[in-house]
């Protein structure tokens, strides 16, 4: 998981293939970039970046990499995340709130950070 | 968690002991803010007893009224130390970079760094192009001490290294990396608790780390321990480890592992960091063993999955005085647009 702007550096990757030249379409993500043998890159434009980060001061771009099983959600009582909304007309008979609110039962955690690493590189 | 879109908040807090600025949290943000010093009210003493601010002001406003006991509310404007609402404390701007082109970093026991621009003490700065002295270049650290033009890195013992830096350049981090009341914007982005750079390790029965920024471990968290092969101590990376006491002021944690008869810690010369080094660093992998006020139930196991990102506003030092206990009303109000 990285940002867009590493595009132009992952396309020069020895081995790279593109999504498009995938094989299988079926199963590809909306955010895959490609893969280097079975590393599959998901770009966004929102990726993380550390600024003025390496030792001359450039931007130093973090590509997380995430084995299968090393973090999980643990959806408990069978669901996930609700956005709720009430209008104001819920909150009292003068209707002067609105208001929004967030519940889930749902827990992310490390199952093995041993698993998880973070390729740190700054644009050639 | 829930939060009304338009809302009036209030609440108290108490100033501390230096009266430092301090960050509240308020989930639905603010358009409008208010404080009032109950402890100074009918006080003999001339004081600011109420400021308000506005998030369409710029960052630091405020409209302040002083007075004394009986006396008429006396009205002014100021420009800086008043108030700056912030939405996504972990998703700020860093500061401009500022290069000290003959701003050294001496070698010391508490390195101390020249520049034309200074930040408060507690602030987190990121280091670079430290010429002569690029084992710390890319790296943070906390401000220990601030004034006539230098800066201290207390966290930093850079004695052992074979130069000083004579140029430098850096950029203040958006964040404190302590306490959400005190510091800048936020304690730290975003999830808690962060990963540290590692600036020593003892060879001892228990391991003791320091760390380059102020951290926020407990006793019971689980840390990996990384140390790659140019800062020495090898027999010690990729260690499993339990923080088994935390100190504060030395900004140093504890671990349930010896490193007696280990190679030394050490950092890089400056020519082995120029072609390239990923710093030594302690990262947080979970776990929460003990009871606190603020985290009542043990074993949570959210530590590193926590996201302690808020909205809210930072009111300036000069709007406290110390020890005060101040009243405040945050509105959140519908926008209408003519």
């Amino acid at each position: 998981m990285g940002h867009t702007d590493m595009i132009g550096q992952i396309d020069q990757v020895q081995g790279f293939i593109q999504k498009w030249n995938y094989p299988n379409q079926q199963s590809t993500l909306e955010a895959e970039w490609g893969t280097v043998a079975n590393i599959r890159f998901l770009l966004s434009s929102i990726g993380s970046i550390s600024p003025n980060a390496s030792l001359l001061g450039n931007n130093v771009y973090n590509l997380f990499t995430a084995g299968r099983e090393s973090y999980c959600a643990i959806e408990q009582d069978g669901y996930s995340a609700s956005f709720i909304y009430r209008p104001p007309i819920y909150d009292g008979p003068l209707a002067l709130n609105a208001s929004c609110g967030w519940k889930m039962a749902e827990t992310p955690r490390l199952l093995n950070d041993e698993w998880i690493f973070n390729m740190r590189c700054t644009l050639a | 968690m829930s939060s009304p879109l338009n809302a009036i908040l209030n609440g108290t807090f108490t100033a501390d002991s230096n009266g430092d600025q301090v960050t509240l949290s308020l989930p639905s943000g603010a358009t409008e803010f208010e404080i009032f010093d109950l402890a100074g009210w009918g006080s003999s003493t001339s004081q600011i007893m109420t400021a308000k601010g506005y998030a369409a002001l710029p960052a630091g406003s405020a409209l302040t009224g002083t007075t004394s006991a009986g006396e008429a509310l006396t009205y002014a404007t100021v420009s800086t130390g008043g108030f700056t609402f912030f939405q996504d404390s972990a998703n700020q701007p860093v500061g401009a970079p500022i290069v000290n082109a003959a701003g050294g970093i001496t070698k010391a026991n508490g390195a101390v760094l020249t520049s034309g621009t200074l930040y408060p003490v507690g602030s987190v700065i990121r280091v670079y192009n430290t010429t002569a002295m690029l084992q710390i270049a890319g790296m943070d650290f906390s401000v220990t001490a601030s004034g006539a033009g230098t800066m201290t890195l207390g966290y930093l013992n850079s004695s052992a290294f074979a130069n000083a830096a004579t140029a430098n350049s850096l950029i203040n981090m958006p964040f404190a990396a302590v306490a959400l009341s005190s510091g800048a914007i936020a304690p730290d982005p975003r999830f808690y608790p962060r990963r540290r750079y590692i600036t020593a390790i003892t060879q001892a029965t228990n391991a003791v780390v320091t760390m380059s920024v102020a951290h926020a471990f407990t006793v019971g968290e689980k840390v990996r321990i990384i140390v790659p092969a140019a800062f020495g101590m090898t027999q010690l990376n990729n260690y499993l480890a339990t923080i088994t006491a935390v100190n504060y002021t030395t900004n140093t944690i504890t671990l349930d592992t010896s490193t007696v008869g280990y190679t030394a810690f050490a950092f890089p010369t400056s020519a082995v960091a120029a072609a390239g080094v990923t710093f030594a660093q302690v990262v947080p992998v979970g776990e929460a063993a003990v009871n606190t006020s603020a985290l009542p139930v043990a074993n949570l196991l959210n530590d590193r999955t926590r996201n302690v990102s808020v909205n809210g506003v930072v009111i300036g030092s000069a709007m406290l005085v110390a020890t005060h206990t101040y009243g405040w009303i945050a509105k959140n109000g519908l926008t209408v647009t003519s």
